[in-house]
């Protein structure tokens, strides 16, 4: 998958990001019904728009629930995945109890 | 003056002590809370039900602080400090709104919460309950009135039910697994939350 990622961190509109929110509530869904959903099926639903900051969201979900389901994911597979992605956000977003979180345009990581 | 504002005094309180800070944050809030609670079961029930909710959203917060749950300070996803600051704002925008079509009225805006009757010309003057932290029982009002407005903004009842635990003290953590959610979704809800309640102010 390549994605066109905007390294901005404006502020999304309410209605761009209640879709996202409902985007992000669908993908979690599936992980808590067991269905290990893949995270690019549901990028297909975004716009440019939100596209940067509903990968981020989901990924941050999908490291969540893999290591609920007793997984070690490494971020050298999601710089594979994602490659569009920056490699210290990954580092950040996989970092166990790091005091540094990752950013995700449009939100504020706490 | 404006320095006596308390969203100014807030940003001093967090320039301070951190523990002597949020003593005082506690007792302010404590006190504002339970003014505003009173005032809302003083009030018939309108046909809509943000007034119930506001009302529990203070019964929360009156049972986290028995709980020994209060809001953090430091805590930049918190709704009460929010809530007054919101309320601080709109109630300054009504003053001047209503100094411009009132100009050289010296009484009137002492009627509002925030406002002292001897001085209309000082922008936000007026917020003297706050130089000895004590709210105003009018200020509770305000917050009461506020705190309704806001949650009817919240057509979602998960997003109602998150912003209620959340006033009622609880960490990101207990709201993500008493709702079986990440605590990622928790924050992005907060974030929603409060996006859509400063949004509505613009």
């Amino acid at each position: 998958v390549s994605l066109e990622l905007r390294d901005d961190t404006e502020r999304l509109p309410p209605h761009v990001e209640e879709r996202l929110d409902q985007v992000c509530d669908r993908y979690e869904a599936a992980w808590v019904e067991g269905t290990a959903p893949r995270l690019e099926d549901y990028l297909g639903e975004s716009d440019e728009r939100m596209r940067s900051a509903l990968l981020r969201e989901l990924l941050l979900l999908e490291v969540h629930y893999r290591r609920k389901c007793g997984e070690q994911p490494f971020p050298a597979e999601y710089l594979a995945r994602f490659p569009a992605l920056p490699s210290d956000w990954i580092d950040r977003a996989l970092a166990p109890a790091s005091p540094a979180r990752p950013t995700v345009p449009g939100y504020e990581v706490l | 003056m404006a320095e006596q504002s308390v969203t100014h005094w807030i940003g001093q309180l967090k320039e301070g002590d951190e523990k002597a800070a949020q003593r005082l944050w506690e007792d302010y809030f404590q006190r504002l809370v339970r003014l505003a609670r009173a005032r809302l079961q003083g009030v018939p029930r309108r046909a809509a039900d943000e007034e119930d909710v506001a009302l529990s959203a203070f019964d929360s917060f009156c049972r986290g602080v028995e709980a020994g749950r209060f809001p953090r300070l430091n805590d930049r996803d918190d709704l009460w400090r929010l809530l007054v600051t919101l309320t601080e704002r709109k109630a300054t925008r009504l003053r001047r709104h209503e100094g411009r079509q009132k100009r050289g009225g010296g009484a009137v805006l002492d009627e509002t919460a925030l406002v002292s009757s001897d001085d209309t010309q000082t922008p936000a003057r007026g917020f003297d309950q706050f130089a000895g932290h004590e709210p105003t029982p009018e200020f509770a009002a305000e917050v009461a009135e506020e705190c309704a407005r806001l949650f009817d903004l919240l057509a979602d009842t998960e997003l109602r039910n998150i912003a209620l635990w959340k006033m009622e003290g609880h960490t990101t953590e207990e709201i993500a697994l008493r709702f079986g959610r990440a605590p990622r979704s928790i924050e992005r809800k907060l974030k929603r939350i409060r996006n859509l309640w400063e949004g509505e102010e613009l």
